[in-house]
């Protein structure tokens, strides 16, 4: 990925996570699901997994359970992920 | 130096009621009689952004009911195997809303139908002006033609009453004759300023 492919598809997945407003958060498959609407078909399982490192290592993201079982990961949009967005809407 | 505000941003942080009041009314009504509601109503935004929000309110409402029913079933789980840990009920909570989330909502189509709303309101709004336009061409046209018969029998009234110019209507003279006399008394100031040319 290009540097600014790599920018939209970390914010489809910010954008993906801040559609959902439960305190439930979105497994791989529903993240990648939920990418849809903003143009990713099918990202790749390795894409989104290093994306979504990033966007925790930056606390943009956070896990919504942590440590219980690995393959039933799941994530939310932090505070921080909010105003990100937030500030590229409107400033 | 500060952007604009997108315009499904400004309906996305309106208060949860005027959000639910507008997604009702679009539910009878079309994006263009939603878009001048609105607008009646105070709210200037556009077809597209109207749009966007109606589609982002459609996903968090899904969303919320998957959460309702994640949170059903594990009150259901709860009393039927009291022996669950919170820890275990809230990974079986998890696992559940995300399948349903995917389960539930098929988003090609969502994306589908969005733009295809779109496109045929754009379409029909397009096909209304275009009628508009031709409307008010016919309006027009009709409007010219009763002011040309209008001014026709005025005109033919008001040289009816010249003496001059009956006496011209009535000679022998031949119809070109005629024509180019009452040219020139009904327009001398034309005839003044071509007459040096013609001299010269």
């Amino acid at each position: 990925m290009k540097p600014e492919e790599r920018e939209n598809f970390r914010l489809a997945i910010l954008r993906a996570l801040d559609d959902n407003p439960t305190r439930w958060g979105l497994g791989l498959s529903a993240i990648a699901h939920h990418m849809l609407i903003y143009g990713y078909h099918s990202p790749t399982t390795d894409d989104l997994q290093a994306e979504l490192a990033y966007l925790e290592d930056k606390k943009l993201i956070a896990e919504a359970l942590k440590g219980i079982s690995p393959e039933n990961r799941a994530w939310r949009i932090t505070a921080e992920g909010r105003d990100f967005i937030a500030k590229l809407t409107n400033e | 130096m500060s952007r604009k505000p997108r315009a499904d941003s400004r309906l996305k942080t309106l208060p949860q009621e005027r959000q639910d009041a507008i997604a009702e009314y679009a539910r009878d009504h079309t994006l263009a009689d939603t878009l001048k509601w609105l607008r009646e109503d105070g709210l200037q935004t556009s077809m597209a952004a109207l749009s966007q929000f109606l589609s982002w309110y459609s996903l968090q409402e899904q969303f919320r009911q998957d959460e309702s029913t994640t949170e059903a079933l594990l009150e259901e789980l709860k009393r039927e195997v009291p022996a669950l840990t919170e820890e275990q009920l809230d990974e079986l909570g998890q696992r559940t809303f995300s399948l349903l989330s995917i389960r539930r909502q098929d988003l090609e189509g969502f994306v589908a139908i969005r733009s295809a709303r779109a496109k045929a309101e754009i379409e029909k709004a397009k096909l209304q002006l275009r009628e508009q336009a031709e409307r008010r061409l016919a309006e027009g046209l009709k409007l010219q033609r009763e002011k040309f018969r209008r001014e026709t029998c005025e005109l033919f009234l008001k040289w009816w009453e010249d003496k001059q110019a009956r006496e011209i209507a009535a000679s022998s003279d031949s119809f070109a004759d005629k024509i180019r006399r009452l040219d020139q008394l009904m327009f001398p100031d034309d005839w003044a300023e071509a007459r040096p040319a013609n001299d010269k």
